[in-house]
């Protein structure tokens, strides 16, 4: 299924969770938080929660800033 | 939070003892300072400073210049009644009083405005004492709505109101409000207001922000000298200045220094206040608050009110009666105190003209409502 | 001596704030924190870039730090309301710098929609300390809002051009009862200096450090810099006369009438 991630249109498997995106990364977990159409997602419900065609999902870290 | 508060907080503190420690060198560091904390207020009103006052004058001298330029406001007050329910111990208005009562007639107010009015003042002080049954607030109104046809600001000196009944009046056309706590010191307060609703100190304290609430444009405040130690009542009476000025960025904020007159009745005033305290006092608060504005009333003698134009005042009332009536009436009817200065208002504005000096008599006039603010966003409590 | 800086309750050891934008090197920012001694530090926050992840931040962060991530990129209240929230889930605790810029130009902060971020960060729980150019009605509204202390600038962010905005800022000291920390603009210790002997609560730098030739160097003078500008502000001004003898006095009359029996 066709999801946005962080603004580009990506292919992704059916089902995948939340956390399934992260590991296909290989992003390390604490390091991101994550937005799923504009909603914060808690950490917790990462693992559990399921995509759906179209959504739209952004992954944000901390960086240098002044 | 309100200035109570702030009062409370302040009598927690040794004010006494921080008077006692100042040294000659923290009043010479505080008046090279431009920017005043309330501690550095206090210091130049401690015993400390009193070798310093030429060194005060010059520096306040230069502070009215420059937020006032060579300028003095003349006002007139205007005794409406003279019923009250209060038994102030110093007051010749006392109602233990016998003397004889009455209050306008609106036929006696618009003579009072016409006589007054040929004098060429705008700026108008109205007074009563504090009796909701002879002066009521609609009494008021009434008297404002035809004082406002002669006059660009009707301030007002009366007993305490709630912020509705303010709102009241300025809606009727009050621009200032003058309220006296007369004692800061809460014990001292409740000795020498025995009875009556004034007894209320709290209620009393608190107006003049409650004034500010309902959207006054100018508040006039001051304790009474005389009644207690002068240095901590002039400390407190300058920190609920700085305290209104902070609050209400947008309203002008003036201290009056009223010294104890004799008046009708035997009470004599238990600290009383020389004219090098008055002068001490003016300057330390100029320093403090160098925008506020400092009133100083008829109460005190020509030759002083000519030397203190110089040292800090901005406004002066002049050709003052404190009898009922008493712009009209020769009748030599009693009055809340006595004058001092008694030139009439040709004679004080030729005198402040020779002194180099511009008397004001109009620095407002009240567009109605259309100088309110159109775009309101997070209030400023 | 008592001097401490404290803010929203928390006791703050360090009045020097320290940015870390513009590092060559994210292994130089703990070098730099420890030379200046420095317990805030800014960070910022944006989406992942999957090409080049780079570094956690976060592993260079010293724990004892207090992390304070900015709303660098929000040009509205609803943006930098959204950034904060994304901030607090870090799980890096409740502080944020509120910086709102839709100028482009100059990056000078929109005041406006600060305030309204701050009334709803405050209402949840922030710890909000706005970026904001110094005006004082802006700053009042600020402070009625639930702002925990104000962040005005010196001059435009990274143009390390000194304290341009003195009299505005000197305005804001007096007047606003929190802490008033100089944020932007802030190029030599000097500056950092001259803003604590204003009676600045603390200074924020980051591109000062950060272009120096040796940052960590730059880092200690400017902890050195802030402390004995403070030092200097607590010690009071020397009594330097600004007046003159004066050659007509003013209270003469004083003693004239006291002669005559008062």
């Amino acid at each position: 299924m066709r999801v946005r991630i962080n603004g580009e249109v990506e292919e992704i498997p059916d089902n995948s969770s939340v956390e399934d995106v992260l590991t296909a990364r290989k992003l390390l977990r604490g390091a991101v938080v994550i937005e799923l159409n504009g909603e914060i997602v808690k950490r917790d419900r990462w693992a559990g929660l399921r995509l759906n065609s179209d959504d739209n999902l952004e992954l944000i870290r901390m960086i240098g800033g002044g | 939070m309100t200035f109570y508060d702030e009062i409370v907080r302040l009598g927690g503190m040794d004010l006494a003892g921080f008077l006692e420690r100042v040294t000659p060198s923290h009043v010479t560091n505080v008046l090279a300072k431009s920017d005043l904390q309330s501690q550095d207020f206090l210091a130049l009103l401690s015993p400390q400073a009193a070798p310093f006052l030429e060194d005060m004058a010059q520096a306040a001298h230069r502070l009215t210049l420059q937020h006032f330029g060579r300028t003095i406001l003349l006002y007139t007050p205007l005794y409406l009644s003279n019923y009250c329910v209060n038994q102030c111990v110093y007051c010749g208005f006392n109602a233990t009083n016998t003397i004889e009562r009455r209050k306008l007639t609106l036929a006696e107010v618009e003579l009072e405005a016409k006589a007054i009015a040929e004098t060429g003042l705008q700026h108008l002080l109205i007074l009563t004492g504090e009796s909701r049954q002879h002066s009521p607030i609609s009494y008021i109104r009434d008297c404002v709505s035809v004082l406002r046809r002669y006059f660009s600001s009707i301030s007002i000196e009366i007993y305490p109101l709630s912020a509705d009944e303010y709102a009241d009046l300025i809606a009727a056309g009050v621009d200032g409000l003058t309220i006296y706590q007369e004692a800061y010191e809460e014990k001292v307060y409740s000795l020498l207001h025995p009875k009556g609703p004034k007894r209320d100190y709290r209620f009393r304290l608190e107006a003049p922000e409650r004034g500010g609430q309902a959207g006054i444009r100018a508040i006039n405040i001051g304790p009474l000298l005389g009644l207690h130690e002068w240095r901590s009542e002039v400390f407190k009476a300058g920190v609920h200045a700085a305290y209104l000025q902070n609050r209400f960025p947008d309203i002008e904020i003036s201290v009056s220094f009223p010294r104890m007159r004799p008046q009708f009745g035997d009470y004599r005033p238990g600290f009383p206040v020389s004219d090098r305290d008055l002068v001490q006092s003016i300057l330390a608060l100029r320093l403090f608050l160098p925008r506020a504005g400092i009133t100083i009333s008829t109460r005190e003698r020509k030759e002083l009110r000519d030397n203190l134009v110089k040292l800090g005042v901005t406004k002066m009332s002049a050709g003052s009666s404190t009898a009922i009536g008493g712009h009209t009436d020769a009748r030599d009817s009693i009055g809340q105190f006595e004058i001092s200065d008694r030139r009439s208002v040709d004679e004080m504005r030729r005198g402040i003209a020779h002194l180099g000096y511009k008397p004001i008599l109009k620095d407002w006039h009240d567009l109605g409502r259309e100088g309110k603010k159109v775009c309101q966003t997070t209030p400023i409590s | 001596m008592d001097d401490k800086l404290v803010i929203a309750g928390r006791q703050v050891t360090s009045r020097l704030f320290i940015g870390t934008g513009k590092f060559a090197d994210y292994s130089l920012i703990p070098q730099v924190i420890k030379a200046a001694k420095a317990q805030v530090v800014t960070v910022a926050l944006r989406r992942v870039d999957f090409d080049n992840p780079g570094e956690n931040m976060l592993d260079y962060l010293p724990k004892d730090v207090i992390i304070m991530p900015n709303t660098s990129g929000a040009r509205s209240a609803a943006e930098a309301v959204r950034i904060a929230r994304i901030a607090r889930e870090t799980g890096c605790g409740d502080w944020v710098k509120i910086e709102v810029i839709s100028d482009q130009k100059y990056l000078l902060p929109d005041n406006f929609e600060t305030i309204i971020a701050i009334e709803i960060l405050a209402k949840e729980g922030f710890v909000v300390l706005p970026y904001m150019s110094p005006d004082l009605m802006a700053a009042k509204r600020m402070v009625d809002a639930g702002a925990a202390a104000i962040m005005p600038l010196g001059a435009p962010i990274g143009t390390n051009r000194g304290i341009k905005t003195r009299e505005l800022v000197q305005i804001l000291i007096s007047e606003i009862d929190l802490p008033v920390i100089v944020d932007a603009g802030i190029g030599r210790p000097s500056e950092a200096a001259e803003a604590m002997e204003m009676g600045a609560a603390a200074v924020l730098v980051n591109t000062a450090i950060a272009t120096a030739e040796n940052p960590v160097l730059m880092a200690k003078a400017f902890g050195q810099a802030v402390e004995a500008g403070r030092g200097a502000y607590l010690a009071g001004p020397g009594a330097t006369r600004h007046f003159a003898e004066a050659s007509s006095p003013l209270t003469g009359f004083l003693r004239r009438e006291e002669k005559v029996g008062q």
